[in-house]
């Protein structure tokens, strides 16, 4: 993607993010969303959230199924359960840093 | 948040406010590096990566930007991909706009653009468990400024670190770690679990496509699971 794209790319999600924050604002007593949009809403985090991870940690070789990256699944499970006791990021972040270089000299 | 024993005024509101917020700050500052960070991997430029954190002030939506950009998905794609994570914004503003109805829409407007995770979650507490209180907005406005200004802070000190660090230390490995610790909190039942587990599993399997099309695929079949897990516990 060129600059010129990434520019209008930039803009078009800063104007889009507003929208999605204003527009409930603007119009509120004027228009209701529909309950079952909201209900499947609420799953939009967890489930892209884990479609970005899970790909990032876990990539396998086109033929089987071993991780190409042992180091990376391994240090990211250690880091899932390190945001689960703490619920801390930069702790989640700084250990998983630290067990993927061990990992790298190790494996 | 407890009850003040002098008279609230809109100053002492505000304040409220950023004290409130103060203890999320150190949560915020690794998210914004990596987003400078991140986004310099991905080919922008420093100013595009700067810019990016002041026009969209959203990370996780960030983030996804700059991953499709650095896979070289077309422009469409990239935008859909990135207001596919924010359109939960349309869940909180929905539940704070009775709350905002008496105020103009230039402040309105502003209030849009600083909304953010946290800023809804402790603005909303203040006017749904203490309606009684006046200054609401200054609270609001305490609570999410502090985080604007984090979150710019940040990405420029990830920007001039991120332009400075070897490719060998493998820095963007931050970018999923940090997904993680936005990931594990926002599972808070079954079924959001198995949304989860079914977004990243299809992802994984849909790695081949094109474009990262594994993403909003990944995503919506993780929705459709976690809304047919509700459906059957509750029927």
């Amino acid at each position: 993607m060129d600059s010129g794209m990434v520019w209008l790319a930039i803009i078009l999600i800063g104007l889009g993010t507003f929208l999605l924050r204003y527009v409930m604002l603007a119009v509120v007593g004027q228009v209701q969303l529909p309950a079952r949009l909201f209900e499947a809403l609420k799953f939009l985090p967890p489930a892209i959230l884990a479609a970005l991870v899970l790909p990032a940690i876990y990539r396998h070789d086109p033929q089987g199924f071993l991780p190409e990256q042992p180091a990376h699944l391994l240090a990211g499970l250690l880091a899932i359960g390190i945001a689960w006791k703490t619920r801390n990021m930069l702790a989640t972040i700084l250990c998983g840093m630290l067990a993927m270089w061990i990992l790298e000299i190790w494996l | 948040m407890s009850s003040p024993a002098r008279p609230e005024t809109a100053r002492s509101t505000f304040l409220e406010g950023v004290r409130d917020i103060s203890v999320l700050i150190p949560g915020v500052i690794p998210f914004g590096m990596v987003a400078g960070i991140a986004a310099l991997q991905a080919g922008l430029s420093p100013l595009q990566a700067f810019c990016g954190s002041l026009c969209i002030f959203a990370g996780a939506s960030q983030l996804v930007a700059y991953e499709l950009i650095g896979n070289a998905a077309p422009l469409a794609l990239v935008v859909i991909g990135a207001l596919t994570v924010n359109l939960r914004f349309l869940l909180y503003s929905t539940s704070l706009a009775p709350h905002m109805q008496g105020l103009s829409q230039l402040r309105r407007a502003l209030n849009a653009y600083i909304m953010t995770d946290q800023a809804y979650a402790f603005g909303i507490r203040r006017y749904t468990e203490f309606p009684e209180r006046p200054y609401a907005e200054s609270y609001y406005l305490g609570a999410a400024l502090p985080l604007l200004a984090t979150w710019l802070l940040s990405t420029l000190t990830g920007i001039l670190l991120g332009s400075g660090v070897p490719a060998e230390w493998g820095l963007e490995f931050a970018i999923p770690l940090c997904f993680i610790a936005i990931l594990v909190p926002a599972v808070k039942d079954r079924p959001g679990l198995l949304a989860a587990l079914t977004g990243g599993s299809v992802a994984i399997l849909a790695g081949g496509l094109p474009w990262k099309l594994s993403l909003i695929i990944g995503a919506l079949c993780g929705i459709l699971a976690g809304v047919l897990a509700r459906g059957r516990r509750n029927g």
